[in-house]
């Protein structure tokens, strides 16, 4: 039975300093009811997508809270929680809802993070990795993946400009967006000149974190975009007890998964949506999923394939790095945009003749990795 | 958020020795310790205590760090191969970052990870400091 994608929503990733999280999935909800002009009543249920809300703003249950402003009282909602893979994994957990006979489900990815200081996003994002041996020891999220690039760079001695370059794409994408949050471009140089963060990664190599709000109508009923597939799949949680800290496992597997369902190959693949936490991890994701062998994923950023006029034109409003990273909702937002390519409503970023799309999302450094497929139809 | 002490009471032998443990079946060795052998599948397992020599692959410095580990910032922290073969992430002290080199000899040692406000416990736990040093600097 075929999924359908029906109405799509968002908000700008911003700091939205009047409006609360609420507020914020309500926009985007009613955005996306209205665009698929969906009876609120045929909706089964809500899936709501958040990843830190319990430790940054003391709330918890965040599907009746939801529901209740959005009028749809007695419809059953439920959050889930996948860290940054949260958005993605409530649009898998969709995916099968209606493959088990729900005619309607709403997905709402939604973040609010400028309440509270820098250092406590910090300290919420780093909850995505082991408390008692990664984050209760100061070892951030960014850190682990400053750790990644540095041992990438000494394995494989790639330019360090070619990984930089990650952002240089994301921002030259965002600058033609409505609702990326740093909508301007930048450049390689300015990129390796920026602080340094989480050593050798520097600050402009890192996503731009966001509120925001994203939300998706799933339904049975026919539809320009079908849903194709959702695959996700867990690795060893801890980096260090991990074969190879470069491998990422889950999304190699996710992606064959994906693949081999449809007897899609990769060649099949007209846009991408690569979840850039920082530069590094954009470049072991293309590796995993088999864009390139390993150590060369950086040549597909310096080598103009990632661009809207290349190959394989990917973050293609901006990514997580200019789009900004609102965390839990990111996988719908990378979902939404791709919807938008599909239909030829990507405005200065539209890009020639998409037919199919793909996402990779990841929670913390890919110990949840999810893919998810579009098609036009 | 306060550190739970039963917490932090369970792990004083992982923090401060260093305690994982080997499978009796197959010999796989784990750190943090587990109960149940995830390559083999068996339950005997016995405790096992780490070498604390080993060597940096790859490192990193935490610029900005959530607010427990204000005080300690910039600080670097690092995937250790130990001399078994173990990996570990864990901060490296009483070295500058310019002296670092990949393949460079560390141990563990024991330190303050945080202290939990003016009422809450003390955390102290593993850091490693590069091998030719002495016991007594503690300046972190």
């Amino acid at each position: 039975m075929p999924v359908y994608v029906k109405g799509v929503g968002l908000t700008k990733v911003s700091e939205h300093w009047e409006k609360n999280l609420v507020e914020l999935a309500v926009e985007a909800a009613e955005d996306a009811i209205e665009t698929g002009n969906i009876n609120p009543k045929r909706i089964d249920k809500i899936i709501i997508a958040n990843a830190v809300s319990q430790y940054l703003l003391r709330q918890s249950h965040l599907g009746p809270l939801i529901a209740d402003y959005l009028g749809l009282r007695g419809i059953p909602a439920i959050s889930i929680e996948a860290a940054g893979a949260s958005g993605a994994m409530a649009l898998h957990m969709g995916f099968r809802e209606i493959l088990s006979g729900a005619e309607n489900i709403l997905i709402i990815g939604v973040e609010k993070l400028s309440d509270n200081l820098s250092e406590e996003v910090t300290g919420a994002i780093a909850l995505a990795e082991d408390w008692e041996f990664l984050a209760g020891l100061g070892i951030t999220f960014e850190a682990i993946q400053g750790i990644m690039l540095h041992h990438y760079l000494n394995r494989y001695n790639p330019p360090r400009e070619n990984i930089a370059k990650m952002a240089e794409i994301s921002h030259k994408h965002a600058a033609k967006s409505l609702h990326a949050m740093y909508p301007f471009p930048t450049t390689v140089e300015k990129v390796l000149k920026s602080p340094p963060y989480a050593d050798p990664l520097r600050l402009l190599e890192i996503a731009g974190r966001g509120d925001g709000a994203a939300a998706v109508i799933l339904s049975r009923n026919d539809g320009d975009v079908e849903f194709l597939t959702s695959e996700s799949a867990t690795d060893v949680f801890r980096l260090f007890e991990r074969d190879d800290i470069l491998n990422l496992n889950a999304v190699y597997e996710a992606t064959q998964r994906a693949l081999s369902k449809h007897n899609l190959r990769l060649n099949d693949i007209n846009v991408l949506e690569l979840h850039d936490t920082s530069t590094i991890m954009a470049v072991l994701e293309l590796e995993a999923m088999g864009f390139s062998e390993r150590g060369k994923g950086h040549e597909l950023l310096a080598n103009g394939t990632l661009e809207l006029n290349g190959k394989i034109p990917a973050n293609t409003f901006g990514g997580s790095k200019a789009r900004g990273d609102p965390i839990g909702a990111t996988g719908v937002y990378q979902f939404v945009e791709i919807y938008k390519q599909l239909i030829e409503d990507a405005g200065f970023n539209q890009i020639d003749n998409a037919k199919v799309g793909m996402s990779v999302t990841i929670g913390g450094v890919a110990s949840t990795a999810v893919i998810n497929i579009l098609r036009r139809r | 958020m306060s550190t739970s002490v039963p917490s932090y009471w369970r792990n004083i032998p992982v923090y401060l020795s260093m305690k994982g443990s080997k499978c009796n079946k197959c010999g796989a060795k784990y750190f943090p310790p587990r109960k149940v052998c995830v390559k083999c599948g068996s339950k005997d397992m016995s405790e096992y205590e780490l070498p604390r020599g080993g060597r940096l692959i790859a490192w990193s410095i935490v610029r900005y760090p959530p607010k427990e580990f204000d005080e300690f910032a910039p600080y670097i922290v690092g995937l250790v191969e130990l001399d078994d073969g173990l990996r570990v992430i864990a901060q490296i002290v009483d070295v500058e970052v310019d002296q670092l080199h990949v393949g460079m000899r560390l141990k563990s040692t024991v330190r303050r990870i945080y202290e939990d406000g003016s009422r809450g416990i003390v955390r102290y736990g593993y850091k490693f400091i590069p091998d030719h040093l002495g016991e007594t600097e503690t300046s972190q």
